[in-house]
């Protein structure tokens, strides 16, 4: 979708209410060097969400993340702050906490009713056990839509008494799906969505990291603790297997060139029999749109 | 007394060496008068008179293509000079049907375009494992039991969403499938409730989904959290637990951690992995199991009706699909592209050929050549240097197939090729070849789609009016 789409929408309804983002960032850190920097999916998600505000809307934007405090940690959070944020607050949790219940509670203390409200986040964690559920999980605790694979938030719009966000959602081989989505919902970005930009060093120092409190008692993470994890082992290389049962065969598996062999092969047709065939193929596949 | 019978008990070595040469005058006459015409009359072997087995060589063997007698040594031809239909073609695996399973391990398969994907045959096959878990479990002289272990065996139930049953679930493993009737649309939510539903009527023992990032794996996610489990995503092995799990190591909040398996998970950098017991919501990643290969599995459909009631509750609705977004195909990723068109050396008409990746609505390919001539950017190749495509339909234009060009498509679901030359590997490869010139073929392409879409676009006014 074009950006001119997107604006004939959304400006002009300066009487809206702004609207609420929360975006939920993490620690990412690098792959190769592993030094603590932002994670990759979460800065798509404030990239998404900075975009947002650049329409000319009115944006109430948070960045919040929930972690253990530490130098590398901060060093990877001023990454976000250099993005353009003036403040990002950082709820305190211990190293083995469980940060679902302390997100949960953060999220519905800054609920303030009838503004149109929206949670980004990546859809997985680069750091710990980045299974992917913590959107779902949140989603589903308060009640809110959970939406994964997000590219572009294209409008935020009132329909009766209810705020619907048009979204867009990346399927798998470059295709793309536009949903509409009830707030409040909590939308996991994808990895095709915008590339974050760059962060600069003066706002990242200027910036404020801001502690809050955690609202309730912190829970430890009683299934982390149990199944650490650990240094991720090599996968195996499939082989392939031939159950052959005698020589001859084992033989041809072994020295078989690569041929489908059952094609249709279409000699002596007009060029007219020969794209009827094909577009029947097409047909059948349904990449014909 | 016929004549045969006589020659029979008095060995003719002249005729015998003629029946022997292929190439002599009378080689036919010989053979008939020995009655050795009719292929397989005279037995292969046979047991001799000290118990010794006895072979005749000359009975066995073909003829191969150099006009030169070969004896296959394998054991797959025996006596007589024609192959019958080989053993090989004849469908020799072992057909299991589970009458009254113990229990149900559920997979929901992805099921890209009504096809089963790799990954939902190495879930089946995972699935399989975890269902005959109880027959892995008995001594050797038992499992030769085959009805004594049923009824320990579990069935593995294939969940679909839609109206139709994929091909190749029989082969896959699904010993039952359950049709669940919900619109094809984006509806996780209502998804996630048929899953309850089912979850409430057969309570399977395991639900194991892909671990892919829109259907399989945020269904399961959504599934697991309703169920107030914590799902294993990113599930690569999963292994039976030899020793028994204890007592004590049970944990508050880690529940079903008396599971017999135990699982590794992926994390989501790709950079830790988790052991624990296998829960009950499974999410693994692809070649987390062999898929099947061995036997044949009944597939048989059950009324969901009948499982689940009447009508499935509708959730409160807070996702609306509005349909797919026309994305220009250009601009998709050569790696990412499902449709492509892809020319070679054989095109001569480059401006048809854009035309027809315009019309057709596909992402443009090239072979080494056509780049490497400059009538396309570099960045289109496909190829072992190129891009490894993975596309559902691959068009071949004047392609002669290089195997590094091959290598590049060994993903591709199906491939079509248009060629002038009948022989080339490219034609080998494809599931359709056209042999004709290439420019006239994509020109009929061009002009029978745009019939195709003018008559939709007639229809869908008629509608309207």
């Amino acid at each position: 979708m074009s950006h001119d789409d997107r604006t004939a929408h959304s400006v002009g309804e300066a009487g809206n209410p702004a609207l609420r983002i929360d975006v939920l960032v993490s620690v990412g850190r690098h792959g190769l060097t592993e030094r603590a920097r932002r994670a990759d999916l979460d800065a798509r998600a404030l990239e998404l969400a900075l975009q947002l505000g650049e329409d000319g809307r009115r944006l109430n934007l948070e960045v919040c993340h929930a972690g253990a405090p530490g130098d590398d940690t901060e060093a990877a959070l001023r990454d976000y702050l250099g993005m353009g944020l003036e403040r990002l607050n950082w709820i305190h949790t211990r190293e083995s906490s469980d940060v679902l219940p302390v997100l949960r509670d953060y999220l519905r203390q800054r609920d303030s009713g009838s503004e149109p409200r929206l949670v980004l986040c990546g859809m997985r964690a680069e750091e710990g056990e980045g299974s992917g559920v913590v959107p779902v999980a949140l989603a589903e605790q308060l009640g809110w839509a959970s939406v994964p694979g997000i590219v572009a938030v294209e409008t935020v719009e009132r329909a009766s008494d209810q705020w619907y966000a048009q979204v867009l959602q990346a399927l798998p081989r470059g295709q793309r799906r536009r949903l509409r989505v009830r707030l409040p919902a909590i939308l996991g970005v994808d990895v095709a969505a915008p590339t974050p930009r760059q962060s600069a060093f003066g706002p990242a120092r200027r910036g404020i990291l801001e502690p809050v409190a955690a609202a309730g008692d912190l829970q430890p993470d009683a299934s982390l603790a149990a199944w650490p994890l650990m240094p991720a082992k090599p996968r195996p290389k499939r082989l392939k297997i031939v159950t052959a049962s005698n020589a001859r065969d084992r033989f041809k598996a072994a020295a078989a060139k690569a041929d489908s062999g059952g094609g249709k092969l279409l000699t002596d047709v007009t060029p007219q029999q020969g794209a009827e065939a094909i577009v029947a193929l097409l047909k059948e596949e349904g990449v014909l749109r | 007394m016929s004549d045969t019978d006589i020659l029979r008990r008095r060995r003719d070595p002249r005729l015998e060496w003629m029946a022997r040469n292929r190439l002599h005058p009378e080689h036919s006459q010989a053979l008939a008068t020995l009655g050795l015409q009719a292929s397989g009359q005279e037995p292969a072997e046979w047991p001799g008179p000290n118990g010794l087995v006895r072979r005749n060589p000359h009975a066995i063997g073909f003829i191969g293509p150099n006009g030169r007698k070969r004896i296959d040594r394998s054991g797959a031809q025996t006596g007589g000079a024609a192959p019958a239909a080989r053993s090989g073609d004849q469908d020799k695996r072992r057909l299991v049907e589970i009458e009254t399973p113990a229990f149900h391990i559920a997979v929901v398969p992805d099921t890209a375009s009504g096809r089963l994907t790799a990954q939902d045959r190495d879930l089946f096959g995972l699935a399989r494992r975890l269902a005959d878990q109880s027959s892995e479990q008995q001594s050797p002289e038992q499992h030769a039991h085959e009805q004594h272990s049923h009824e320990q065996r579990g069935a593995v139930l294939a969940v679909i969403f839609g109206d139709r049953v994929p091909e190749g679930l029989d082969e896959a493993g699904a010993d039952r499938v359950i049709l669940l009737p919900v619109t094809d649309a984006y509806s996780p939510e209502q998804r996630r409730v048929a899953l309850s539903a089912l979850e409430a009527a057969l309570t399977p023992r395991h639900w194991l989904l892909p671990d892919t990032a829109l259907s399989g794996g945020d269904l399961g996610r959504r599934l697991a959290i309703s169920l107030g489990e914590r799902p294993a995503c990113g599930v690569w092995r999963v292994d039976f637990r030899q020793d028994k799990p204890q007592e004590t190591e049970s944990v508050e909040g880690a529940p079903n951690s008396e599971s017999e398996w135990l699982c590794l998970c992926r994390s989501g950098s790709g950079r830790r992995d988790q052991s624990r017991p296998l829960p009950r919501v499974v999410l693994a990643l692809a070649e987390c199991g062999e898929p099947v290969v061995e036997t044949r599995h009944a597939a048989r459909l059950i009324d969901p009706s009948a499982v689940l009631g009447a009508e499935l509750p509708t959730p409160l609705a807070r996702i609306e699909d509005l349909g797919a977004v026309a994305v220009d195909p250009a601009a998709i990723a050569l790696d990412e592209s499902e449709f492509i068109l892809s020319a070679g050396n054989g095109v001569r008409d480059w401006e048809g050929f854009h035309l027809a990746a315009q019309v057709l609505g596909a992402t443009e390919g090239a072979s080494r050549v056509a780049v490497d001539d400059g009538h396309m950017p570099r960045d289109r190749q496909v190829g072992a240097t190129g891009t490894w495509v993975s596309a559902r339909v691959y068009v071949a234009v004047g392609i002669s197939g290089a195997i590094q060009h091959l290598q590049g498509i060994q993903r591709c679901d199906r491939v079509v090729a248009i060629n002038a030359d009948a022989g080339c590997d490219m034609v080998k490869r494809a599931d359709l070849s056209v042999i004709a010139d290439s420019a006239e073929v994509l020109e009929a392409l061009v002009a029978q789609v745009r019939a195709l879409r003018g008559e939709e676009i007639e229809v869908e006014s008629r509608d309207v009016a």
